[in-house]
């Protein structure tokens, strides 16, 4: 919510107020995240993020003002203007107000206004209404908007004479239910057709607007406009949000709305409209304003003791110190005789509802850094639980055995289970069967082999599966060959794992599902049935300290692999090769292995080891040329070469 | 072809739930589960988050079809809480990681499926300060690290109070600052993990809402119980420098085997 920081200041300090910094500081302490604050012509901008629970008393400068006081110790000095009125004028004369059976309208209230001139509002209600990102448009529908944005109440202005019935009225205003069918073109000149299930202010004719959504255009307030009916209302927060979404159409008002707002909040919105309209576009205003309040609200009252703030918070409290926080907050307070306080809620504060949220308005004014930090009593020893302990098993078992962990999606594009707003034309299922991401990572990773020095490409998942009953923990092993090789020695290194796995869980193996094709192997396991044919645990295992590498960012461009192989005098060691090598190879070699070794007697009977060593070059932000490569490889080979008894292949 | 031996790797989303794991079990807290595939009264009514309620926009959710049949993916971890206090009487410490699913659009920082890891103590004198001591002892063996935790307000349906959790930045020690290295001036800069605050947001908290509590049985009066979530996907990205959360789903190991 932007919160204009002059609009604060002028209207609810008497202009003085310390810096917008402090006040952010102090209300991201103590309140609300403040997303930012900007300079914006003359004023500064807070833009709060108001928390669910206080939408309905906080979305205004009004509602800012107050906490902020609550919370600085500071008072608040509003003077809301006040209407001359016209003793002549009355209301009742001209309307009247109902709200019909069954109706989930809390309170209606209006009130004319006679002889305005229609024309721009004054410079210091602009100034506000731009600063919070508003547009400007006339002096009576601008002071609706300010009214709402001051008070959280949202309000809405009809031109009299647009409404149907005798020119000096009686006319009737209603809040009734929709007919089927019923259309209303909105001021923003779409048109809406409705049902019974929404709200609308009708004339004795017609739906002159949907209720506490969106004004009608053929009622709204124009600039031939002279005779205003001011309008403030309270609707069910529930049929406003299903009434929005079904529509379609959110709106400050809605958005007000569908958070709850005391029925409290109407009377003050209304004297301040009256008021301001007068100000800015002349008029009379009438004496009377027409109220139908069926039920009105009755003080909530609720209890906190010292024992309660021990109990939540651990803290220790007097109940005289929660009194005087009680004071601080403006929560009226009296003491029980056996015992405890008895708080009685102010009407706009509807999200204070039982003694845990009062706790937590006496902790947030204390600040939580205040909150002491007490060691837990000791507890019952926990039991190592089957999941986590074979998944680690399991885990530690095929690191071992050279394969590497992945996580894939389980969204994908087939499956048993659907959803039923799919965000994605390839994400409609939830994943059946672990196998087709193994199979996606293995071809993904094949042309990363030699950049990662791997002679074959060896991953593993274990995660959920979606039968249409069912949820299943999978693991999935895949083998992909990078180089020709016979597909047997896959299916052993395969049969070699799952080997591994059946050590400590029994049917591990007996339960695989083994799949081959031409340079791959795969298998699948039901895990959820393995863990229960495998023995209850007695202790986890001890605590592996976590990598503390740093990811090094992966670079999108290609890789040259070059290569180089030589003999040395036999008994040397591949180490010494990479001392000559490395520090002229430079820094665009981001990984090097040994391919290749072996020994040879030569023709003149010396005996010599071969080595292939092998780097991959990369650049970060650049396709390195061959040519670039060439000249680090030229320094290389010269420098090989260059060793006594040493010779490049 | 490379004659080192090769290991593989195991994935940091792996080592950093099995390490948070072993961190709680030492603390006390066992480890439960639950279905990824949740009914609407877990994941939302049992949690205080009632249907038409706008709290219910808090999360973007994935519903199945039949949509009748009001069953979605679960949109946070803490349903566990629910199933496990149905099926347990306090004294009750758990923790309960899991993958969970939000309808949002992915980028660099959000996915459509993560990793939360949910804790939940309930028992006749479990408090607030409790958990900030708690969570003291956590991040200190996660991070390796004297971590100081700071408490701020929030709102969530289940809780109450309800707060957002900061922990002290590991990479600056809460400092906001770094020294640069090669530096020949010596100068320091802003820590990039922290945004030179010396915090980092981290999770959410609260006390479990005596609503929920009354749900699963048991007496707001006699019991109280802390609850929070914390997502796991941020905590790795934060701790080995991953700028994309994409990369951990990805299958590529480019980064696995980084780790």
């Amino acid at each position: 919510m932007k919160i204009s920081y002059n609009w604060l200041r002028e209207r609810f300090f008497d202009g003085d107020l310390d810096p917008a910094p402090h006040l952010a500081a102090l209300i991201t302490r103590n309140a609300f995240e403040v997303e930012s604050i900007d300079e914006n012509e003359g004023d500064t901008v807070l833009d709060i993020k108001v928390l669910p629970n206080r939408a309905h008393d906080c979305m205004s400068h009004e509602g800012i003002a107050r906490e902020l006081a609550v919370l600085s110790g500071d008072s608040v000095s509003y003077k809301p203007e006040r209407a001359n009125v016209s003793k002549k004028l009355k209301t009742a004369d001209h309307v009247h107000l109902s709200i019909s059976d069954g109706v989930k309208c809390y309170r209606a209230s209006k009130r004319l206004v006679t002889g305005v001139k229609i024309g721009e509002s004054p410079q210091w209600l602009k100034s506000y209404l731009q600063a919070v990102g508003q547009k400007p448009i006339n002096n009576v529908v601008d002071v609706a908007n300010f009214v709402m944005l001051e008070t959280g109440q949202p309000v809405h202005t009809f031109d009299y004479d647009k409404i149907a019935g005798p020119s000096d009225g009686p006319k009737q205003i209603t809040i009734r239910n929709a007919r089927a069918g019923e259309i209303v073109v909105g001021l923003d000149g779409k048109t809406y057709t409705l049902d019974e299930s929404v709200m609308v202010i009708a004339d004795e004719a017609r739906a002159l607007d949907i209720a506490g959504i969106k004004g009608g255009a053929d009622s709204g307030v124009g600039p031939e406009t002279t005779r205003v009916l001011l309008s403030a209302c309270n609707f069910d927060a529930v049929m406003i949000r299903q009434t929005a979404k079904k529509l379609g159409l959110r709106t400050d008002a809605s958005a007000r709305f569908e958070q709850e707002i005391t029925p409290e909040f109407v009377m003050p919105a209304m004297e301040l409209l009256a008021a301001i309209i007068q100000e800015t576009a002349g008029g009379d205003v009438a004496a009377d304003i027409l109220d139908v309040y069926p039920e009105p609200v009755q003080p909530h009252t609720v209890g906190v003791s010292q024992g309660d703030i021990e109990r939540v918070l651990g803290v220790s409290m007097s109940e005289k110190e929660i009194g005087a926080v009680l004071t601080r907050m403006n929560f009226p307070w009296h003491e029980e005789k056996g015992g405890g306080l008895t708080v009685t809620v102010p009407p706009s504060r509807i999200d204070v509802r039982i003694t845990e949220d009062v706790v937590e308005e006496v902790e947030r004014l204390l600040g939580y850094d205040t909150l002491p930090s007490t060691p837990l009593s000791p507890g019952p020893q926990p039991v190592p639980h089957k999941t986590p302990f074979y998944t680690e098993k399991i885990r530690h078992a095929l690191v071992d055995a050279g394969f590497s962990e992945v996580y894939t999606y389980a969204l994908t594009n087939k499956g048993d289970v659907e959803l039923a707003h799919p965000p994605a034309s390839d994400k409609v299922f939830l994943r059946s069967c672990v196998l087709p991401g193994i199979n996606a990572a293995l071809a993904l990773n094949i042309p990363s082999a030699d950049l990662l020095g791997l002679d074959r490409i060896r991953v593993f998942e274990m995660g959920t599966i979606f039968k249409k009953d069912e949820e299943i923990y999978a693991l999935g092993i895949g083998i992909q060959s990078v180089r020709k090789e016979k597909d047997a020695i896959l299916a052993q290194e395969l049969d070699r794992a799952l080997d591994a796995l059946t050590v400590f869980c029994p049917t591990l193996k007996t339960s695989a599902e083994i799949f081959t094709e031409k340079g791959r192997v795969t298998a699948r396991v039901n895990l959820s049935k393995v863990f229960t044919e495998s023995p209850t645990p007695r202790v986890y295992e001890s605590f592996t300290p976590f990598s503390s590498a740093q990811y090094q960012k992966i670079s999108p461009y290609p890789y040259i692999v070059r290569d180089v192989a030589v003999f040395m005098p036999e008994g040397t060691t591949a180490d010494v090769g990479w001392d000559v090598i490395l520090p002229l190879a430079g820094d665009l070699v981001v990984h090097h292995y040994l391919f290749d070794r072996f020994e040879k007697t030569m023709p003149d009977g010396t005996k010599k080891v071969s080595y292939g060593f092998r780097l991959i070059f990369q650049a970060a932000d650049r396709t390195l040329t061959d040519a670039e490569v060439a000249s680090h490889m030229e320094k290389v080979t010269a420098a090989l070469q260059a060793q006594e008894g040493w010779e490049v292949r | 072809m490379n004659l080192e031996p090769t290991h593989g790797h195991s994935h940091p989303l792996s080592q950093t739930i099995a390490a948070c794991i072993k961190i709680f079990n030492d603390l006390g807290f066992e480890y439960a589960e639950g279905p990824e595939i949740e009914t609407e009264r877990y994941n939302f009514d049992a949690l205080n988050i009632p249907g038409h309620h706008p709290a219910r926009d808090m999360w973007d959710t994935f519903w199945l079809k039949p949509e009748q049949s009001r069953k979605l993916l679960r949109t946070h971890t803490s349903p566990v809480q629910v199933r496990y206090m149905e099926a347990h009487k306090p004294p009750v410490r758990i923790i309960a990681p899991g993958k969970v699913f939000r309808h949002e659009a992915t980028d660099a920082t959000h996915e459509m499926q993560f990793y939360q890891l949910e804790g939940l103590a309930v028992g006749p004198d479990i408090t607030l300060s409790n958990l900030k001591w708690l969570l003291e002892q956590f991040f200190e063996k996660f991070f390796g690290t004297a971590s100081a935790v700071r408490f701020r307000p929030s709102y969530f349906p289940f809780v109450e109070p309800g707060v957002e959790i900061d922990v002290s930045c590991f990479a600056c020690k809460g400092k906001g600052m770094v020294s640069a290295e090669g530096n020949t001036s010596g100068g320091a800069r802003q820590c990039s993990v922290c945004k030179g605050t010396g915090w980092i947001e981290i999770m959410g908290a609260g006390m479990v809402h005596p609503r929920v509590l009354e749900e699963v049985g048991v007496d707001p009066r006699t019991n109280s119980g802390f609850a929070f979530g914390v997502g796991i996907d941020r905590l790795v990205m934060l701790k080995y420098g991953i700028d994309d959360v994409r990369l951990l789903y990805s299958g590529d190991l480019r980064l696995v085997n980084q780790f």
